[in-house]
């Protein structure tokens, strides 16, 4: 099985690599923002009491992004897949009726092998930019295929 | 700033106090619905043991990696309330199971300070009750506190 | 002197602790009493030429050493005092890469291999030795590894008895906190990579947990 991880090349297209995939509007609601908050348990009220000084929680910006474009990446080996990590940067407060352009990249591809064997890492990178340009947050996830 | 915490007493090697999360069915579908209103089918492996199993993650149905993220942003807020969490980057590197008791907690490692604010760098993990060695979560955090 | 054999930067994918973050919490365990001398960057699947940590190493009194560890076929691989002339003549990025060669060219060219983790499944020698693979050169396996699960270690340190291995320790930190936890106890005297495969030639250390540095 190891031996597959070698063939890298060609299972998905390079050129895409750093290069923009998609772009989405999205805009953030006051019950999103509570949902997530209540479903992770959150108890601090600057998170939780609706009204125009709530803010969205730290994490939210994980969940505010499946909808966007992902370059498919076939690692010979895989039969099964997870998530395998993510990194959120957060460079200003969400609010209620924030109008954010979500673009998506990808941004890196690689192999090494685990305790399970081989394993294959997908990176994408999704930048969350508000209407007046202030980017106000950024997140890499990192998807792992595993045979 | 909150005049219950005192930042300055808060130096590198301090542990936050932590927080214990056991995660149902029912608070997982709960985290699911958050999750830009994503709906799993029944046999998810967040929503079924078996299907978890045959996946390869064994035990018992699995929360989703964003879950444990967002209770690992939890505790360092809770520790440090006044702060910002300005980078959040989890390593996901075991399931992290339904049904099974968890703590999420956090240590400092760094500390600066300028007249504006105090800067925290800090090591964050998600832990399995009763296994030592097992974190299935492990990151590094960045918190700033203004002054 | 204590020197940690087995840790990631932020150079390696998996780990979020920069040096300086080290080399700050290891002046953070010393005021603690811990004994801390060294560590090694074990890069994974990569040999870092270009770094250079000399200011960072002489502002924190720290010896910062540059080393790998390499996914081989028989699991993962720590190579100390690597060369020019071993990268060129092995693609360190090669997950596949055959383990007794690995070994071999890291020994005619003055490095020293040193298989990682060993109680580890898949990532382990234990695994592949119980297959039927031999390694009859092998002296040196690491036998201290504190990111071990206790079943692990159970594994490594009956490998290491039973086949009359030495072992070195290391941390396999990835994180600011980690570092250290493991480390190797070898007589003073080491300055640079050379000299810490000469001592690892002469087969006088052992491994230790942070615990065991107490002053």
């Amino acid at each position: 099985m190891a031996e597959e991880v070698e063939k890298i090349e060609g299972i998905y297209d390079k050129s895409k690599l750093g290069q923009p995939i998609e772009e989405i509007q999205i805009t953030v609601t006051e019950d999103a923002m509570l949902r997530y908050a209540n479903a992770i348990g959150e108890q601090d009220p600057k998170y939780t009491k609706a009204g125009p000084d709530l803010i969205a929680h730290p994490g939210i910006l994980t969940v505010l992004q499946t909808p966007t474009g992902r370059v498919e990446v076939k690692f010979p080996f895989a039969k099964t897949g997870a998530h395998g990590g993510s990194s959120i940067f957060n460079y200003a407060d969400i609010k209620a009726g924030d109008k954010l352009t979500v673009r998506s990249k990808l941004t890196d591809v690689y192999t090494k092998t685990g305790r399970s064997g081989p394993m294959g890492f997908v990176v994408h990178e999704n930048e969350f930019i508000r209407e007046d340009g202030t980017m106000v947050g950024k997140v890499a996830d990192s998807m792992v295929s595993r045979p | 700033m909150a005049n219950s915490v005192d930042y300055d007493a808060i130096d590198i090697g301090d542990e936050a106090p932590g927080i214990e999360v056991n995660f149902n069915l029912d608070q997982v579908k709960g985290f699911l619905g958050a999750w830009n209103g994503r709906v799993d089918s029944a046999n998810s492996r967040f929503t079924n043991r078996e299907q978890a199993e045959k996946e390869g993650f064994g035990g018992n149905a699995i929360i989703p990696g964003r879950l444990g993220l967002a209770v690992i942003a939890r505790a360092v807020q809770e520790w440090l309330p006044d702060g910002r969490i300005e980078k959040l980057d989890v390593v996901f590197r075991a399931p992290t199971f339904q049904e099974t008791k968890h703590t999420a907690s956090a240590m400092v490692t760094d500390k600066t300070e300028d007249d504006s604010e105090i800067r925290y760098e800090i090591d964050v993990y998600l832990e399995r009750e009763g296994e030592d060695a097992l974190r299935p979560q492990r990151g590094a955090a960045i918190v700033v506190v203004k002054k | 002197m204590y020197i940690d054999m087995h840790s990631h930067s932020v150079a390696s994918d998996d780990s979020r602790a920069t040096v300086e973050q080290y080399l700050k919490w290891i002046n953070a365990q010393r005021k603690k009493g811990f004994q801390i001398d060294g560590i090694v960057l074990t890069e994974h699947r990569q040999f870092d030429a270009e770094s250079d940590y000399s200011d960072l190493a002489k502002q924190y009194d720290v010896l910062v050493f540059k080393g790998s560890e390499l996914d081989t076929r028989y699991g993962h691989v720590l190579v100390y005092g690597v060369t020019e002339q071993l990268t060129k003549a092995i693609p360190f990025n090669d997950v596949t890469m055959d383990t007794h060669e690995l070994l071999a060219e890291a020994a005619r060219t003055g490095a020293f291999g040193v298989p990682a983790h060993p109680g580890r499944s898949g990532i382990g020698l234990v695994e592949w030795q119980a297959k039927g693979i031999e390694f009859p050169d092998l002296k040196v396996v690491e036998r201290v590894n504190a990111g071990n699960r206790p079943e692990e270690q159970e594994k490594a340190d009956k490998v290491a008895e039973e086949l009359g291995y030495l072992g070195i320790g290391g941390s396999d930190a990835h994180f600011t906190s980690g570092i250290a936890k493991g480390m190797t106890q070898f007589p003073d005297g080491i300055r640079d990579e050379k000299d810490l495969v000469g001592a690892l030639h002469e087969g006088n250390f052992h491994g230790v947990l942070i615990e065991e540095t107490v002053q």
